[in-house]
């Protein structure tokens, strides 16, 4: 993120000219709309005496510099305004505290406040929208291409068996095929990411695998982890063929991160040693190190087209080097957490990361300067994912994974988790998104809908258990079924039964249709007779009148 | 923990070697035995009693049996003998030793069930008896290596959190128990800085293992708390050394539940060299003297001192005639000691001890020849009673509670009007003798102006609600609270509830100007708490270690002065009492005396607890005390040391040799050579003790330790002696500005007087005696070579006053 040619810089600024003026009389004005708003609602804690978070409603240029975390007012981004998100109660913390939110006709006021440019008076002109744009250029996204990479058929057997699956902090999904990988003990498994199914195991004896990641052509799979306190590796599989390319890294403690150029000559890993390490992919000498973390490394990832990388401590450290020599491109100041992860846009135009502190900022490349930021999760964040259109999925302390609009507003929640969100990812066709959490359990929502799409068997059993088991199961089908079998064969017989008394009841029936038949027409010949006897009886007593 | 000797103080007075081959009586702990699981267990120790006070520790030899039931089983583990449940029920264990034999109550409940292991009361001893909370490793404000534990426990919550959930799938793996960080760690599977803590097939990893295979659970809420521990056995007389001891400890939970916490316990000693213990609990004998065994269990403390004496030792208690009541509970712990005490001083060396304790000044040659040349038996009690009477006296405690309540000026917070009525409310309460506990009522809840109610003054000179908390616990109770204001106290028994529980008491002072601007109006605001900075919830004003009071709309500051001076307390008396002891004896029972903690245990309790309860009950009379105090036999011992007495300076076998403190050395100095000092405010001739203002000082009395009552603590008082002291008085204007200007030599050389009585008078006036026979003939050859008389004699002037015999009191 050095300085760019002024060229760049001029064309940067035409294209943030500001925006024509909205029709007059639609839009609200600081002085005369949003301030009685500011003034009753929120004047009792951001007034210049008390200024809570730093934060000072009483005038329109305190607003408008914002408070202790940044600027709160986006002029033409509405939603994508902290003011907004707290005062609609779709960011945290939720403003005015503990009540209930501001009428919806204020709420749309301060709406189209922003939205017309935040203007501070009548005649006033419309405030320039920030020039950083959250498209995302698809010029710049680099997207595999060819036929997904697939693994061959591989081993089912697992490495061992344990009572639960560990905590799932490495996955990754494949950005180029349904092939999903998680970090387990002593093993990477691989799973099918439409169907959820077990395809297999990448052997890792060096440890637990704390880190998974995809290179950017879906062609590799890097593995981090080791040996907590004591030993630490990088392994690569080639994914096509499953067979391990090469192991790097020697550290004294766990990978806890790792990363591989697009280039696949570079290898950049970190953990409780401090050291951001840059290896060779090739042989695997050290070609950099950084040592200007203070903290554990949490998290590096470099930029899509592997110019940069972008590193994180546990104390809330995060800078941006470039690759080569490993200088200093850029600090990221401001997170008051540990940070758990680090995210290029696929574009590469946007860092994005998380922390610890709840919070979720996003960085322009270019300048290092913090583009935007808002609250994702209480407590912390700790996994982030980008979906190629700008949009970001997250997960966090809350145990919820939740999506978000490209200018930082909440598009979904995905559903509580059980446990502490810890990683997501996203499925190569970009239909379903993965969480996985503290507890190992490994989820799949459609990111189309929000609604839950499986959960992964992520302990699978030795194959030896898995054949008893089927075996039993076999065996108690079995059993089942023979039961089965003669229960039909006594239910037939019981239908034969069935209808041979059915048809002697007809024939019966028949029968007594055909008497009763009889008896009816031998009851009206008599009544017949009856009736002419009668009739000759009144004949005879009329003649003799 | 006061434990009253009651072992060791059976037949103390006639100890001779080999005369109990037999222990007299056993005892057996815990008095009683309750188990409530399928994995509770308790240990049992056998202690032998001798006739001559020792015990021996005779738990491998002893029989224990169930008394005809079969509720439960004994396993010998080693030397011990371990009891486990079988059934439930209630019956008794009988412990039989040669011919004696005792019975202890037995309870069974719950004999068949295994509860799950709860991670307050199973897991958290882990990391304290490991050592993993410790100060120096995860216990440290930031921790260790990047993973941090509550200081000893004090936080539960917060530790559950740290290890599960702050560094997600890092310290534990509920899939892989004993693979897990925290396990591999501790039994040093993987490279740890602390080492390994203890082996993987330690019961301590087994709980670690267990637990996280267990999923790792949080406890529910109402888990019971610890609410006691005891110690086993209540105190130790080890004859020899390398005699082994056996501890039991019993913790004791809110749920009426108790539980064998001899393997979880930390243990520490206070004197390593005479007893150790081990980290099983063994204690081990070793040179003779007393120490103080400490076992500490989730945020409680407690100790039992152990002595140790040599063996086949010949001794026999010398009787001293006369003494009061603090003499026999000295010399009761002496004999115990097998120390035998030096004898009483003379008459020459009493009356200048005795002056200048109770008044601060050195006796004239007139009072000393006085005292000398009465001849009545209760001479030195009539002369305690003089002293008592004097106004110094009155001085010398209104200096001592100056310092205690920190009296000094303060910029636009206590201006020097303040001061000076704040000391003048002192010193008329003191003069009149009014009992403490009302002097202490009056000023802990005083309110109103600071000019109309001078003690109301106490509130401006500290304004901090938790420093003034502090300050209060310190100089009326003398707990130092301090360390329980962010976790609880590693050595003693305060919780942070006790600490803000206390503080709340203060939370309410309001403080506003008055009419004169230099005047402060206290009051009370009756609203505001002290919220609790972990649970951040407000916490109720709690006596220390006591209960909650009803507080109401009362100021709660009256509360606390009532319960501060109620009977039912025993801090305020017993420090109060133990403040004055420590003036006259040179070392307090509890030493420092504003350092009362589990860890610092009086070296005589029983003494600690009688001087309180004889404080109180005399209705708080302050003077009757310091006479006791004075006219006890150990206030009148020798300075001089035995050969069983010379290591000894805890248990007042001896006199203490003490520096005389700034002021009063100040003051004798101006005594001794006729000169006048002045201080701001005071009229000239005033002497250094009556100064109001801890403000006011001099070169001499900063040099000498005066303490500038910024702090709250007895040790501002600096009483140990150093080179720029003895440079001040070797080339300093102390001793030759102060003899030329006093002229005291000239005058008496202007009475014509011989040089042998010059010398003579400067020995008495400085030394309360007479040079002897020696000393003067020297004096004199060295005086009568000299070519200038004046010059010379003046030379044995300024060279008595450098002396240690004068700068000293003994």
């Amino acid at each position: 993120m050095r300085v760019r040619p002024l060229i760049v810089t001029a064309m940067a600024v035409i294209a943030s000219a500001p925006m024509s003026a909205p029709a007059a009389e639609a839009v609200p004005t600081f002085e005369e709309h949003v301030l009685p708003i500011f003034r009753e609602k929120c004047g009792s804690c951001h007034n210049p005496d008390k200024k809570q978070g730093g934060l000072d409603l009483t005038s329109y240029a305190l607003a408008m510099a914002g408070g202790s975390s940044g600027e709160v007012v986006a002029p033409g981004d509405a939603e994508g305004s902290t003011l907004w998100q707290v005062v609609s109660h779709s960011s945290e913390p939720k403003m005015p505290p503990e009540s209930d939110r501001i009428p919806q006709e204020m709420l749309d006021t301060i709406t189209k406040w922003i939205a017309g440019g935040a203007i501070e008076r009548a005649g006033a002109k419309p405030v320039a929208r920030k020039v950083v744009s959250l498209a995302v250029d698809p010029a710049k996204a680099i997207r595999p291409e060819g036929p997904a990479v697939m693994p061959p058929r591989l081993s089912l057997e697992v490495a061992g068996e344990a009572v639960r699956p560990m905590a799932i902090t490495g996955l990754a999904a494949s950005p180029n095929g349904p092939l999903l990988a998680v970090g387990g003990r002593r093993q990477v498994l691989l799973l099918d990411g439409s169907s959820l199914g077990f395809l297999g195991v990448l052997p890792f004896p060096e440890g637990d695998v704390k880190t998974l990641r995809f290179s950017r052509n879906a062609k590799l799979l890097l593995a981090g982890g080791g040996v907590a306190a004591k030993s630490g590796r990088v392994v690569i599989w080639d994914v096509a063929t499953a067979s391990r390319l090469t192991e790097v890294g020697d550290e004294f403690d766990q990978v806890l991160a790792a990363d591989l150029t697009a280039d696949q000559r570079t290898v950049a890993l970190g953990g409780p040693q401090k050291v951001v390490r840059l290896l060779s992919a090739e042989d695997g000498s050290i070609v950099a190190e950084v040592r200007r973390h203070t903290d554990w490394i949490t998290a590096v990832e470099f930029s899509p087209d592997g110019k940069l990388l972008a590193t994180g401590d546990r104390a809330g450290n995060a800078f941006v080097w470039e690759t080569r020599g490993a200088r200093e491109d850029a600090v990221l100041k401001g997170h008051g957490g540990g940070i758990t992860s680090v995210a290029w846009r696929p574009d590469g135009a946007v860092l994005a990361t998380a922390s610890e502190d709840g919070k979720v900022r996003l960085w322009d490349r270019r300048s290092g300067e913090k583009i935007k930021e808002w609250e994702a999760h209480p407590r912390g964040v700790q996994g982030i994912a980008w979906l190629p259109d700008g949009r970001l999925v997250t997960t966090g302390r809350d145990r919820k994974a939740v999506s978000w609009k490209p200018e930082g507003s909440r598009e979904r929640d995905f559903g509580q988790l059980p446990e502490i969100g810890l990683r997501v990812a996203i499925s190569s066709d970009q239909a379903r998104l993965f969480a996985g959490d503290l507890s190992g359990r490994l989820a799949a929502f459609s990111i189309a809908d929000g609604k839950p799409a499986g959960v992964a068997e992520t302990n699978p059993p030795k194959l030896r258990r898995r054949l008893e088991q089927a075996e039993k199961l076999l065996a108690e089908r079995a059993a089942a079924h023979g039961a089965a079998d003669e229960a039909l064969l006594r239910a037939r017989k019981e239908v034969e039964q069935a209808l041979a008394m059915v048809a002697a009841a007809e024939k019966a029936a028949k029968e007594r249709a055909e008497a009763a038949e009889k008896t009816r027409e031998e009851f009206t010949a008599a009544e017949a007779e009856a009736k002419r006897w009668r009739d000759e009886l009144e004949f005879s007593r009329a003649e003799r009148k | 923990m006061n434990r009253p000797f009651a072992a060791v103080a059976i037949l103390l007075f006639a100890m001779a070697p080999g005369l109990a081959a037999a222990p007299v009586s056993i005892e057996v702990f815990p008095p009683r035995v309750r188990l409530d699981s399928a994995r509770d267990r308790q240990r049992i120790v056998v202690q032998a009693v001798h006739a001559d006070g020792r015990t021996e520790d005779v738990t491998a030899a002893a029989a224990i049996e169930m008394g005809g039931t079969k509720l439960a089983a004994v396993e010998r583990i080693g030397e011990a003998h371990v009891v486990r449940p079988v059934a439930d029920g209630e019956g008794r264990i009988v412990v039989r030793h040669g011919p004696h034999a005792k019975e202890i109550p037995l309870v069974v409940v719950s004999a068949s069930s295994d509860p799950p292991l709860s991670f307050r009361l199973d897991v958290m001893p882990v990391f304290a008896r490991g050592g993993c909370n410790m100060g120096s490793c995860h216990g440290a404000a930031r921790g260790k290596d990047g993973f941090r534990l509550s200081l000893f426990g004090f936080d539960p919550a917060g530790d559950y959190e740290r290890i599960v959930r702050e560094f997600p799938g890092r310290r534990i793996d509920l899939g892989d128990p004993s693979g897990s960080l925290l396990v591999q760690k501790a039994i040093g599977g993987v490279p740890h800085t602390g080492g390994r803590r203890f082996e993987a097939t330690s019961d301590l990893a087994d709980r670690l293992v267990r637990w996280i295979a267990a999923g790792g659970p949080d406890d529910p809420s109402g888990i019971p708390a610890v609410i006691g521990l005891d110690l086993y056995p209540p105190t130790a007389l080890l004859e020899g050394d390398g005699r082994r001891q056996q501890l039991v400890a019993v913790a004791r939970f809110s749920d009426g539940t108790d539980r064998d916490v001899t393997d979880l316990c930390w243990y520490g000693s206070n004197n390593d060299p005479t007893v150790k213990v081990s980290p099983e609990g063994v204690v081990t004998s070793g040179n003779r003297g007393e120490g103080f065994i400490m076992a500490r269990y989730d945020a409680i403390t407690v100790g039992s001192p152990i002595v140790v004496i040599p063996k086949n030792l010949a001794f026999t208690y010398p009787q001293s005639p006369g003494g009061n009541w603090i003499d026999e509970l000295v010399d009761r712990k002496l004999a115990a000691l097998r120390i035998a005490p030096s004898g009483l001083c003379d008459d020459e060396t009493f009356l200048r001890r005795a002056t200048l304790d109770l008044i601060g000044m050195l006796p004239t040659p007139a009072e000393r020849e006085a005292f000398l040349a009465d001849g009545s038996a209760d001479k030195r009690e009539r002369l305690v009673e003089r002293l008592l009477a004097r106004k110094e006296f009155v001085d010398i405690w209104v200096m001592k509670w100056s310092e205690m309540l920190q009296i000094r000026t303060i910029g636009g917070q206590v201006p020097p009007k303040a001061a000076t009525l704040f000391h003048q409310w002192l010193d008329r309460r003191i003069a009149a003798n009014e009992p403490v506990d009302v002097m202490v009522r009056e000023l802990i809840s005083a309110s109103g102006g600071t000019f109309v109610n001078p003690p109301a003054n106490y509130y401006q000179l500290e304004r901090d609600t938790l420093k003034l908390s502090e300050n209060v616990a310190q100089a009326f109770l003398g707990m130092r609270l301090q360390c329980a204001q962010c976790h609880n106290h590693p050595f003693d028994r305060w919780t942070m509830d006790d600490y803000y529980g206390f503080a709340a008491f203060f939370r309410r002072i309001g403080r506003k100007q008055g009419a004169d601007p230099r005047e402060f109006i206290i009051h009370d605001t009756g609203s505001g708490e002290m919220n609790h900075p972990l649970t951040t919830a407000p916490v109720a004003p709690k006596f220390p270690g006591g209960e909650r009071p009803k507080v109401d709309d009362r100021d709660r500051r009256e509360a606390l002065a009532h319960w501060m001076t109620s009977p039912d307390n025993p801090w305020f008396a017993r420090h109060v009492a133990n403040v004055a002891w420590t003036h006259f004896l040179g070392r307090g029972v509890v030493h420092e005396p504003d350092d009362v903690r589990v860890s610092n245990p009086p070296s005589n309790g029983p003494l600690l607890d009688e001087l309180g309860k004889r404080f109180a009950s005399s209705g708080w009379d302050f003077r009757r005390i310091v006479r006791d105090i004075v006219a006890s036999n150990t206030y009148q011992r020798s300075c001089e040391v035995n050969e069983t007495n010379k290591l000894d300076d805890v248990n007042f076998s001896h006199a203490a040799v003490r520096r005389i403190r700034a002021e009063v050395l100040l003051d004798v100095l101006s005594q001794v050579t006729n000169t006048k000092n002045k201080f701001p405010g005071l009229p000239l001739g005033a002497r250094a003790v009556q100064v109001a203002d801890g403000r006011t000082t001099n070169y001499f009395l900063t040099t000498f330790g005066r303490a500038t009552r910024e702090d709250v603590c007895s040790c501002a008082v600096r009483m140990d002696p150093n080179l720029s002291q003895a440079l001040h008085m070797l080339n300093g204007d102390a001793a030759n500005q102060r003899i030329r200007e006093g002229g005291l030599v000239a005058a008496l050389m202007k009475e014509g007087r011989p040089d042998t009585e010059i010398v003579d008078e400067l020995f008495v006036r400085c030394y309360c005696r007479r040079p002897t026979e020696r000393e003067r003939i020297e004096t004199i050859v060295t005086v009568q070579a000299a070519p200038n008389r004046t010059a010379a004699l003046e030379d044995v002037f300024w060279a008595l006053l450098n002396s240690p015999e004068f700068l000293f009191n003994h």
